[in-house]
């Protein structure tokens, strides 16, 4: 059978910092953060808890919640822009936690918001031409510990976590086409200066806002319009939206512009916030698969940092093994 | 849209205004350039947002962002004169 979505599991960190806290230390507005960007709370990683020690939590809840034994694993990726270490490579560190074998493949995707669906899509693809029955794909981010927490744009957004989603040959969810997206010019929108080889000073996570807003509506209605295409599918055979959780208005905003019923729409940033790449297999995890009749065709679309973006469509397998 | 005129923008800004805050804002056209968005009208700062990228959008225009403070384009009139002189 062809590859999907068996499972999804995350964790968060167990600090837990509610809006009162958040508003006391920075005078943000209280009513402004729940109601607008629909957060109450964001979880932030210790200092000795690496992004690493998140991926390797929600891996391990994973496999306990699926009851697959970890010697099955045969590939495991890890979506981060905020690892343990430049070098090496985070999912070498959360194989080694989780006492996988030699022989699984294990490397990194250096992708933000977008990351869970071209996460799907490289893994799938990797798995199907290399003969694997099951991978662990990982999305984990600490941004807590690249971000300034006085900085009104993004202190009050962004919270770390990280999930973890099983794919093998007895899926509950099949992946379609996926469509991809890059507007590089723009990478300065969403960036960490000064944390790479490129010359400058180290600053924290800096955030044009309106220049996200305005990337959002301009580019994310086309492409799903352009997979919906792909997948020869309109927007009334969807039965919910899980876009990337950028914030409840973003949300809202770009729902109305592309024409979809705010019923339809999947938003989950009450507890946790913008998790960045996890949102959507976080969102899947308490919205969507744990409903007692889970929605068929779900439409999944992430964008953020890059800038870049991508969607797809999974569907109900005909037989859920699980 | 390659020129527009003040009570096109004026009309716009109005229909455009309303539709964010969710209710029509009636005011007579000279009181209504006076009015800020987010003092007077009641608007927030992502609900500016959203008619920055509709006002740019609607007049294929860009409104770069230092422009917004130095400007003051949260004031209706401040913005229609802008998108004129922009269209000019």
């Amino acid at each position: 059978m062809t590859i999907g979505i068996q499972n999804i599991a995350f964790h968060l960190p167990a600090n837990r910092q509610d809006n009162a806290a958040i508003c006391a230390a920075h005078e943000f507005d209280e009513a402004f953060i729940a109601d607008k960007l629909g957060i109450n709370a964001r979880y932030i990683a210790g200092p000795d808890e690496s992004t690493a020690d998140l991926a390797t939590a929600a891996a391990r809840a994973l496999l306990d919640a699926s009851g697959v034994s970890a010697d099955k694993i045969g590939l495991l990726m890890v979506v981060t822009q905020t690892p343990d270490y430049c070098l090496p490579h985070t999912s070498a560190l959360v194989h080694a936690a989780l006492g996988l074998a030699k022989s699984v493949a294990a490397f990194d995707v250096n992708l933000g918001c977008s990351g869970f669906v071209y996460g799907l899509s490289t893994a799938i693809g990797f798995m199907e031409a290399n003969g694997i029955d099951f991978g662990i794909l990982v999305t984990a981010e600490e941004y807590s510990k690249v971000m300034d927490p006085a900085d009104r744009a993004t202190a009050p957004l962004f919270g770390d976590g990280a999930a973890a989603t099983l794919l093998s040959r007895t899926p509950q969810y099949a992946i379609g086409r996926t469509t991809f997206g890059t507007d590089g010019s723009r990478h300065e929108a969403l960036i960490v200066p000064g944390s790479g080889t490129r010359a400058g000073d180290a600053s924290p996570l800096a955030m044009e806002g309106r220049a996200i807003f305005n990337f959002m509506m301009s580019e994310v209605p086309g492409d799903v319009s352009t997979c919906l295409e792909r997948n020869g599918l309109g927007i009334d055979d969807i039965d919910a939206w899980v876009f990337h959780q950028a914030s409840k208005f973003m949300l809202q905003s770009v729902a109305k512009r592309i024409g979809i019923a705010q019923d339809k729409v999947v938003i989950d940033l009450e507890d946790g916030g913008n998790t960045t790449s996890s949102t959507i297999p976080i969102a899947l995890a308490r919205k969507v698969f744990a409903l007692e009749a889970p929605p068929r065709r779900i439409f999944l679309s992430g964008f953020g940092v890059g800038l870049s973006w991508a969607s797809t469509v999974i569907t109900m397998s005909e037989t859920p093994e699980s | 849209m390659s020129d527009a005129n003040n009570d096109d923008i004026l009309t716009v800004l109005r229909n455009e205004i309303s539709e964010v805050k969710g209710e029509a804002v009636e005011a007579p056209d000279e009181a209504f350039r006076e009015m800020h968005m987010i003092e007077d009208i009641g608007l927030d700062s992502l609900d500016l947002m959203t008619i920055l990228f509709q006002v740019e959008q609607h007049f294929d225009i860009s409104i770069p962002e230092p422009d917004i403070d130095a400007h003051d384009l949260a004031r209706v009139g401040n913005m229609a004169d802008y998108v004129k002189r922009a269209k000019a």
